[in-house]
């Protein structure tokens, strides 16, 4: 035997056992299933990027969801195309086992890409049911108060009605003539007493519980309003605290070194600004921070017109300047305590309370 | 014909040497806290209602992890790799459509309780 012969032999065997044991678990179907299988998801991944991709609901709040399902089908397109490609060498065909392996490869990303476009229309359908929670609450809230305001005014008839069929009954006491017909009429009086003190109490009842089930109500949208802002600005790392809202804008968010905030940020300003808008007793503090790296007083600089920048944008979107106010801390107050490129970045940033409803914002400055 | 052979085996080395970097390079000590991550992206799927919300997207990151435990088992780790990664895309997903169906469907519960309430107004304006 040659010892091209012996070679090729070798080869071929120590590349089948390998290829045996390495792809064993992934590549048992025949070529023809892996190849089916990784084609039929790739389409359905196709069409439903496709349908995610079209979604106005999509594009308005789940971008970063579809960024990522559209990244994965790239790879698994990418994958397929190396699967699918045709060999240079006719003598270098991969064998089954490696074909398979790249089949069951584009498979899994056409996937996981597949479930990130349907997560991405799904979040979007989340949004747009919260919004449609808050919107009927409103409605349901109206209504109700409108029904409480039929069955109010039906009490008031009632007591009404009540009150006069009492006094119709005190006039003919005093024309009564005799004792027994003074004791029949002080008997029905005395029905009539019982049964307006109870309409009364029902009146009673009936306003309070409204008035309940409004701020029950008022709670829970507002409630729902906070999750729906925090939802919406979730880049900017939202956290419910006893001060209110605070919002971290990172330091990925403004040009490297400088204050001007970039246009990703400018989309959260806006958010912020229609949630001010919609509650006008909130005011806002916002505070700059930096790292420790360089002096101080550049450091301060910095943070300030950073809080800054933050301010001038949000008044830019008619929010009252008086309702804003700023202030830089340098590095004084840092959150990751670690010295390292990523705590840097942590550090630097610019945080922006909004503020719990009637709260000064000078009132809550750091000592 | 040695230098194809010795090409053959040089394109089947890259060739694997890409399918072992797309999947994570799995070994038993890289597919350890992997399980662990779909396991805890499982519960908190469970925890945003996925049960009664998203019941085949759960049983599908569920049956994908079992599968993933078992390949691991067999050693077949490149299995076990690809099935995880299919597994956690499922829990991820579950965490995403769960509140989503609970949302449309509070959603379906205020139209009705709107409606009532109309219905109700209706009938006690006729009542007057």
């Amino acid at each position: 035997m040659k010892s091209s012969q012996l070679i090729k032999q070798f080869g071929a065997l120590a590349l089948a056992g390998t290829l045996g044991a390495f792809l064993a678990g992934c590549s048992a179907s025949g070529d023809s299933t892996s190849r089916q299988i990784a084609k039929d998801r790739l389409e359905q991944a196709r069409a439903n990027y496709a349908l995610a991709k079209d979604s106005p609901m999509v594009d308005s709040y789940a971008v970063k969801h579809l960024l990522d399902a559209e990244k994965t089908l790239k790879e698994a397109e990418l994958a397929s195309k190396k699967a699918n490609a045709p060999p240079i060498n006719p003598a270098l065909i991969y064998s089954q086992a490696e074909q398979d392996a790249l089949h069951d490869d584009v498979a899994r990303l056409a996937y996981v890409s597949n479930r990130k476009s349907e997560g991405a229309v799904s979040y979007a359908e989340g949004m747009v049911a919260d919004n449609d929670k808050l919107r009927l609450g409103k409605e349901k809230a109206e209504v109700q108060l409108q029904k409480s305001s039929i069955e109010k005014k039906r009490l008031q008839r009632d007591v009404e009605e009540m009150n006069s069929a009492l006094e119709r009954s005190r006039q003919e006491l005093s024309l009564a003539s005799s004792e027994a017909e003074r004791a029949r009429i002080m008997a029905d009086i005395q029905a009539k007493e019982a049964l307006l003190a109870k309409a009364q109490a029902a009146a009673k009842t009936e306003e309070a519980l409204a008035l309940a089930a409004a701020n029950a109500d008022d709670a829970e949208r507002a409630r729902l309003e906070l999750a729906l802002l925090l939802k919406e600005l979730s880049e900017l790392q939202g956290q419910l605290t006893d001060r209110g809202i605070v919002l971290t804008v990172g330091d990925v968010l403004f040009a490297t070194a400088k204050a001007d905030l970039n246009a990703s940020a400018q989309g959260s300003m806006v958010k912020i600004g229609a949630f001010l808008n919609k509650n006008p007793t909130r005011n806002l503090l916002i505070e700059g921070h930096t790292d420790s790296v360089g002096g101080d007083e550049y450091n301060q600089g910095l943070s300030e017109q950073r809080a800054a920048s933050v301010k001038k944008a949000l008044v830019g979107l008619d929010i009252a300047s008086e309702r804003i106010v700023t202030i830089g801390y340098g590095k004084r107050f840092p959150v990751s305590g670690i010295e390292s490129k990523t705590g840097r970045q942590q550090d630097r940033r610019v945080d922006v309370i909004i503020l719990n409803a009637g709260v000064k914002p000078e009132s809550q400055f750091r000592k | 014909m040695r230098v194809i052979q010795m090409s053959r085996i040089g394109v089947s080395a890259v060739a694997l040497l890409g399918i072992g970097i797309l999947s994570g390079c799995a070994t038993r000590d890289t597919l350890s806290p992997r399980i662990m991550a779909v396991e805890q992206n499982i519960g908190m799927a469970k925890e945003k209602g996925a049960e009664v919300y998203a019941p085949e997207v759960l049983q599908s990151a569920e049956n994908k992890l079992s599968d993933a435990r078992s390949a691991v088992s067999a050693g077949q780790l490149v299995k076990a790799s690809k099935l995880l990664d299919e597994a956690m895309s499922d829990a991820e997903y579950a965490q995403i459509k769960a509140p989503t169906e609970k949302g449309k469907k509070e959603v379906a519960a205020l139209f009705e309780e709107i409606k009532n309430l109309r219905d109700e107004i209706s009938r006690m304006s006729a009542a007057k």
